[in-house]
């Protein structure tokens, strides 16, 4: 049932785009993500863990959880030993539980078929002529990271984990044995691609550790890797010492036959009889510390070692990893207070400290302190310093009888934080893939970025995105310099593929991001135009290829000459470009024919595929029930998903006053024109917008769409503007956060023993900025109250990430619309029932929007120049 | 209209200490005049052995808002995957068009030795006074330096007849200008010219010493005269906006500057490259719209000695030779691979692949020459004062030394770690230092073609070094650095002081170590091919000196060299940095220029 899956998906997503597309006669162009793109031309899935990527889905706040885990999943030394430890499952055994029921299922359907389209758009009673523009959903809206999410998950599949695997290789479940059936749930997936949904995980985390965590509640995300890390290191340590003991006493019989089902699993991978590694994290992330402490009256040196699985840093302003390592290293007086118990004086005594790196980690990762605590405030702020961090690394804090002091590091990952500040932010990693290069994991969206891409999260006060957590690992000056030849060759390929000709000096001309993993070339600010038929980045790489095949095979100039004919005339002579201009446009005919043969070929499978399709459910509609009734029990969690980033993120736009975009206010057409000035379309395209998102919701389980219309309520609940500080602070935590050179220490070691005490982020306190009163309009939410004064931030968009936005201040209802973000006031999804607010949201907005087009650009401009 | 900045998060936390600095009002997206203060106190001063370093001029310049017909910036997402369009700090070029406050000559170009190996500062000064009317004459009857005597290497490309034979009169004669005036010109690609008021005026009365300056911001590019006594200081003598493309580099002809001509040339973010003569307003546009190369310009310099050649690092790799005056023209490479790297013979890293030699005999349009030194990014170059040899500093961390008349790759260096940032050569072409983003600044010899020491001293990436030449003398090379952490800093360079790590130190003890030999080194180097056998070298590992490459030498075993000074000047990542005669000039990314005077005890003559 699988391979029927895996077909499907090769063929593109059909039904995805189809909601998205134009409504043309014509059969939609297949609409792939960037990383299918990517992804297209990868080798054939093997079993051997390789070459898949998944996104995992976030549950309300767990985006903690799912920076982290993608790193660590990343993080291949370990991901092997999770894999391997204590025993490797089968791919027979990950698919199927031990009843031999299939369950790992995908639990959101297969994108839908035409057919089932367009019977829910005959089932709607309003007109469903969707005009060939959306002027509702900017071009950049459709950028934005929520917009992408819904795609992606509208797509599906995704595979919900919910089962706990652990007595197959003969262990207890735990929180180690729920990643490792993560891990495995993603290595032994007949998929490539798709989006994991780790319920199991999450519950475990939340029953183990604390209710705080795996919950609706913001965490700290190096918090939780180091939680997660001792509780690994603590589980694989009581399983080893168990395998241990039972392969010393070979003939005691065991009470629990799960160990001895592991001592059978790990023969039967005729791994030898030697007790297995129990250390395998520490040899991996573990490095140590060494205090040496110089007493000053006798000149006493002392020195104490101390491990550490990660290196929290204090950070300067505008300043490097590097410099902020070297502080970290800094000597530090040991005085009054503090004075130092010498051994050999025998009593306090003045000292000098420092502490420097004795062994440095395979692994290294780098906990950048940006949350601080202030006294005053009795709570934590977040500090946007400056903090560069170079691809390679060496330190320059270690002993001097380190072995290998030069170690070079490669970064490979980088935990981002998002927000204004500790309480209430999102993380994403960015994550340097052996086969794929870097990607963007946000929850369930991942996709192919630039190495410059990687660069931009040093932090800025105008940038609310900042490295939180970086891991490098080990390598040698060879792997790095191979490593760049093959960017660089790889970087000339692509720029040969994607030749494109010049670009023009006009504004929205031709688009024009060449993006390659190397390093940038033509760079635009103008929006791609993401419509797919108009996308004439398909069209043009075929060109140039065509034209220039006569001159060169595989070696393709990147500006080929033909290329300039088209848009150049001097160099050239007429009847050479009308040649060349012919040939173009035979060129873009063949290119035509062959989409629309593809797309007649797609449309045909569809159809095989449905009818296989509707087998393949009926088969599993057993396990379908089931995870249906399952996800209902998660309704709260989905419903509370949606509000509780709503609630984050809208506080967040709160937090950023808008830079004058009036552009914006111009939707611009995917043919790249700016629209007419808006007027009667306005509402005529208001209208029909509903009726589409809410078709296109079919695809999600009923479960989400009804906890969407409880999304106002919900909100509201989630909402709790009053800031609420803390009343008793944990000395303990406060002591994390004095900056003192134990720091790594202390939270090492509260990390793994004070795990009961209050976790960082306090429940219900939310954003507290103190927001201005807004104009009421007709809403009861308390998102309305947190708009900003000039009216010109939208904080419904709630975007997780928007750091400013010109949309026009809005209005109550319309906010809270969590599937599409982007669809602003005046589109309404969902319940129909607001339709008749949203006719006059509509005019308002209308009005507002003209207004706005007088006050416009052409204004602020041109007083500027002038001068 | 609204302001349209986009501040830090507003304070949630009243005293939350959200880093913000002073450049607030230059993120301000509306245009405004520059603005110069005169701030005082301790912390607009540094001290130094020879005296203090005052704050003279605090400029700020004005930040022009995005081109009308721009779109906007569409992220509003931090995460958006779309490449940002490339832009650079504030970088000044500046020129004294008169040849009084000329820095010292220290590399000696009419000495017999056709090299620099037995030349010494000390000799150098003492014959200073005749030397310097020789360099000031040849300034005045603009010979190119490096034909200062038949020994030495040709000009570059001078022996090409077919790349000489369109060329101009070249002395007495005037100038070439370029061909479009802008005030007039009906391009696109410029956007507005806004000459001073006052500018004629402001022409015709300006001492013949002032100080004049380009400077890039954003997408603006300001004319200014930067001399202590204007009255007008503050203001652009011209100002130039471009509609999209950013200027990210630019640099002055000293051979072609005249009391009313200078040329300069600017590459952009969009690949064009513009030749501008500010006098008379007019410009060209080379490589127009990337037809020769489709990327980025990170760094142009003007050839020395030439008028009208010019060097231009793309950031695809390439280093291309355009002539100012040549059309554009489709560039196919010459040497049968198209553009190069397609395969890879041997090690990728360490060719320099010539796509167009400066020898070839198809001259009529640019360009010149074009070289393809690897696939990774070049952040910097320079051209060594010997006027033979070419340091190129790239983001996979190499510090290339390129013989560019011979059009030979001679050596390749590694930093500590991460990618090299700028890179300069000493005054007497004998050093080279690079600074990177391992927070280091590299002195690398060139003769003995090995590291020297390591600099640290700065807490984020270095983003210029450049020597002080009226602070250098034959006991000690003075240079100075600024990074990204708003910091200046200074440096006393002396080759026999360096405290040597234990290591090294050993093992020199055990072989040959003093001046003698290396000099001898260097001889052989030019009469031989460069072989020799030195044993202090075997920390290099590869005992065939023949090797192009260098690997990277441990920490353990190079010499550290401190700071003399550090102090923040900024609040904002630094990234230009000039020495003048009276004066430091820094510039930060932010358009934030400032000139500290010199201390008035002497300006550092020996």
């Amino acid at each position: 049932m699988s391979s029927l899956f895996k077909n499907i998906r090769s063929k593109g997503n059909i039904g995805g785009s189809a909601s998205t597309s134009s409504a043309n006669k014509k059969e939609p162009a297949v609409q792939l993500t960037p990383l299918e793109k990517l992804l297209q031309d990868a080798p054939p899935l093997k079993d051997d863990s390789r070459n898949r990527i998944f996104g995992l889905e976030n549950f309300g706040s767990t985006c903690y959880g799912s920076s982290i885990l993608q790193c660590l999943f990343y993080s291949i030394p370990f991901r092997e030993q999770v894999i391997n430890f204590p025993a490797r499952s089968s791919p027979e055994q990950v698919i199927r539980g031990e009843n031999g029921q299939l369950r790992l299922v995908p639990t959101v359907p297969f994108p839908q078929t035409p057919e089932q389209l367009a019977k829910a758009k005959a089932q709607t009673t309003t007109t469903v002529t969707v005009p060939t523009t959306r002027p509702s959903i900017k071009p950049e809206d459709k950028e934005s990271q929520e917009y992408k999410k819904k795609q992606i998950l509208n797509k599906g599949p995704l595979w919900a984990l919910r089962y706990d695997n652990a007595s197959s290789y003969g262990m207890k479940e735990s929180l180690y044995t729920c990643m490792k059936d993560l891990f495995e749930a993603i290595c032994m997936n007949q998929e490539r691609t798709g989006i994991i949904a780790p319920y199991k995980f999450y519950e475990i985390l939340r029953s183990t550790i604390h209710e705080t965590w795996g919950g609706s509640q913001h965490q700290d995300a190096h918090e939780f890797l180091n939680l997660l890390l001792n509780s690994v290191v603590d589980t694989v340590e009581a399983t080893a010492k168990e395998i241990e003991a039972v392969q010393g006493k070979e003939g005691v019989a065991t009470e629990n036959g799960t160990i001895s089902t592991a001592i059978n699993a790990v023969e039967k991978q005729s791994i030898s009889k030697a007790p297995p590694n129990s250390r395998w994290v520490h040899e991996i992330f573990e490095g140590t510390l060494t205090s040496e402490t110089k007493c000053l009256t006798c000149e006493n040196t002392s020195h104490r070692d101390e491990p550490f699985l990660d290196l929290s840093v204090d950070l300067d302003a505008h300043s490097s990893v590097t410099a902020c390592l070297n502080r970290f290293s800094q000597q530090e007086m040991l005085r009054e207070r503090d004075k130092f118990f010498c051994d050999n004086c025998g009593g306090l005594q003045e000292a000098e400290k420092r502490m420097k790196i004795k062994r440095l980690p395979k692994i290294l990762a780098l906990h950048l302190k940006r949350f601080r605590y202030t006294e005053d405030m009795q709570r934590m702020y977040k500090l946007f310093h400056r903090i560069t961090y170079p691809e390679q690394l060496r330190l320059f804090n270690t002993t001097a009888d380190a072995e290998d002091p030069d170690r070079l590091y490669d970064l490979y990952a980088v935990v981002v934080h998002i927000g204004a500040g500790p309480y209430h932010g999102h993380y994403v990693s960015v994550i340097k893939t052996p086969e794929h290069g870097w990607l963007l994991f946000d929850d369930e969206l991942v996709e192919p970025v630039d190495k410059s891409f990687v660069m931009k999260f040093f932090g800025d006060k105008s940038n609310l995105a900042c490295a939180y957590v970086l891991f490098y690992q080990e390598t040698t000056a060879e792997a790095v310099k191979e490593q760049q030849l093959a960017e660089g060759r790889a970087a000339v390929t692509k720029m040969a593929k994607e030749a494109l000709p010049v670009k023009d000096t006009l504004p929205f001309g031709l688009p024009l991001s060449l993006k390659t993993n190397g390093f940038m070339l033509h760079h635009i600010t103008s929006p791609t135009p993401t419509s797919p038929t108009e996308d004439p980045t398909s069209v043009l790489p075929d060109l140039t290829h065509a034209i220039t095949a006569p001159h060169s095979s595989s070696d393709v100039h990147p500006i080929s000459p033909s290329a300039h004919v088209q848009t150049f005339t001097s160099p050239q002579s007429p009847p050479d470009q009308a040649q060349s201009n012919k040939e173009r446009k035979l060129m873009e005919k063949d290119a035509a024919k062959v989409e629309k043969a593809a797309a007649k070929e797609a449309k045909a499978m569809k159809k095989d595929e449905s009818v296989r399709q509707k087998l393949a459910m009926k088969t599993a509609a057993a396990d379908a029930r089931t995870t249906m009734e399952n996800s209902k029990k998660v309704e709260s969690p989905i419903g509370k998903r949606d509000s509780g980033t709503r609630n984050i993120f809208s506080t967040l736009n709160n937090q950023m006053v808008s830079s004058a975009k009036p552009l914006l206010d111009q939707p611009l057409l995917p043919n790249g024109k700016l629209s007419t000035p808006p007027g009667p379309n306005m509402a005529t395209v208001g209208a029909p917008e509903s009726s589409i998102p809410s078709s296109s919701m079919n695809g999600i389980p009923s479960s989400t769409q009804s906890a969407l219309a409880n999304y106002p309520a919900s909100s509201s609940l989630a909402a709790n503007p009053s800031a609420s500080t803390p009343s008793s602070i944990n000395p303990s935590l406060t002591q994390d956060y004095s900056g003192s050179g134990m720091s790594a220490f202390s939270r090492f070691r509260q990390g793994s023993r004070s795990l009961k005490h209050r976790p960082k982020f306090w429940p219900g306190s939310t954003s507290s900025t103190v927001n201005p009163p807004v104009p009421a309009k007709a809403s009861n939410n308390e998102h309305a109250a947190e708009q900003p004064v000039n009216g010109s931030a939208a904080e419904n968009r709630a975007d997780d990430y928007a750091v400013d936005d010109s949309e026009d201040g809005s209005t109550g209802a319309t906010q809270h619309k969590p599937a599409i973000q982007n669809i602003p006031r005046s589109a309404v999804e969902g319940p129909s029932d607001n339709s008749v607010h949203d006719e006059k949201l509509n005019k308002k907005r209308t009005s507002r929007f003209s207004l706005r087009r007088k006050g416009s650009n052409m204004l602020s401009f041109s007083t500027g120049s002038d001068r | 209209m609204i302001s349209g900045s986009v501040l830090p998060p507003p304070k949630a936390y009243s005293s939350a200490p959200v880093t913000s600095t002073n450049t607030g009002n230059s993120q301000i997206l509306t245009e405004a005049g520059n603005s110069l203060k005169h701030p005082t106190g301790p912390e607009f001063q540094f001290h130094a052995n020879e005296g203090t370093y005052v704050l003279r001029d605090d400029f700020q310049l004005a930040t022009p808002p995005p081109h009308p017909s721009e779109a906007p910036t569409a992220s509003t997402n931090p995460l958006s995957t779309s490449i940002p369009p490339l832009v650079s700090g504030t970088r000044l070029s500046i020129i004294i068009t008169s040849d009084k406050k000329a820095p010292p000559v220290l590399y000696n170009l009419n000495t017999s030795v056709p090299n620099f190996s037995t030349y010494s500062i000390k000799e150098q000064e003492e014959s200073r006074p005749s030397q310097d009317t020789n360099a000031n004459s040849s300034d005045v009857v603009s010979q190119p330096l490096s034909t200062g005597s038949d020994k030495k290497a040709p000009a570059f490309g001078s022996t090409n007849v077919y790349l000489n034979a369109g060329n101009g009169v070249k002395e007495g004669a005037k100038r070439k200008k370029p061909k479009t005036n802008m005030m007039k010109t009906s391009s696109s690609f410029v956007s507005r010219v806004v000459p001073h008021e006052a500018l004629s005026r402001r022409l015709n009365e300006r001492d013949p010493d002032s100080m004049l300056a380009f400077a890039n911001i954003n997408r603006s590019l300001q004319w200014l005269d930067l001399t202590s006594s204007s009255y007008f200081k503050s203001e652009h003598l011209t100002k130039i906006l471009f509609t999209k493309a950013h200027m990210l580099c630019h640099d002055l002809n000293i051979v072609t500057k005249g009391s009313n001509h200078l040329d300069l040339v600017a590459g952009s973010s969009l690949a064009d490259i513009v030749w501008y003569e500010p006098f008379s307003v007019r410009y060209n546009r080379i490589n127009k719209n990337g037809m020769i190369n489709p990327s980025p310009v990170i760094d142009v310099k003007w050839i020395p000695g030439s008028e009208n050649l010019f060097l231009a690092a793309h950031l695809d790799g390439n280093l291309i030779v355009y002539d100012k005056e040549r059309d554009d023209a489709v560039f196919v490479p010459e040497n049968g691979l198209a553009n190069g790297f397609g395969k890879i013979d041997g090690d990728g890293a360490t060719m320099l692949r010539i796509n167009k030699s400066i020898n070839s005999t198809n001259q009529k349009t640019n360009p010149v020459a074009s070289w393809k030194i690897s696939d990774q990014k070049i952040n910097s170059f320079s051209f060594s004062p010997d006027c033979q040899h070419l340091a190129v500093a790239s983001q996979d961390g190499s510090l290339r030394i390129i013989d560019y008349l011979k059009e030979k790759l001679l050596d390749l260096f590694r930093s500590y770690y991460g990618g090299l940032t700028c890179v300069c050569w000493s005054p007497d072409g004998k050093y080279v230092l690079s600074g990177g983003q391992d927070d280091l600044i590299t002195i690398w010899s060139l003769a003995e073609r090995r590291i020297v020491a390591r600099c640290p001293g700065h807490t984020a990436f270095v983003s210029a070094v450049a020597f002080d030449p009226w602070r250098c003398n034959q006991k000690n090379y003075r240079f100075g650095s600024v990074g990204e952490d708003g910091k200046l800093l200074l440096w006393d360079f002396n080759y026999n002081t360096l405290s040597k790590p234990k290591a090294v130190v050993e093992r020199l003890r055990n072989s040959i170590t003093s001046s003698v030999p290396l000099t001898r080194h260097r001889t052989d180097s030019l009469q031989t091919s460069r072989l020799r056998s030195n044993s202090s070298l075997t920390t290099n590992g590869t005992p065939n000196s023949d090797e192009v490459e260098h690997p990277m030498i441990s920490r353990t075993q190079t010499a550290e060299l401190p700071p003399v000074m550090t102090k923040t000047i900024s609040d904002d990542p630094l990234c230009g940095l000039s020495f003048q005669e009276d004066c430091i000039v820094t510039s930060c990314s932010v358009g934030h220029v400032r000139i500290w005077n010199r201390p008035k005890e002497g300006t550092g003559e020996p």
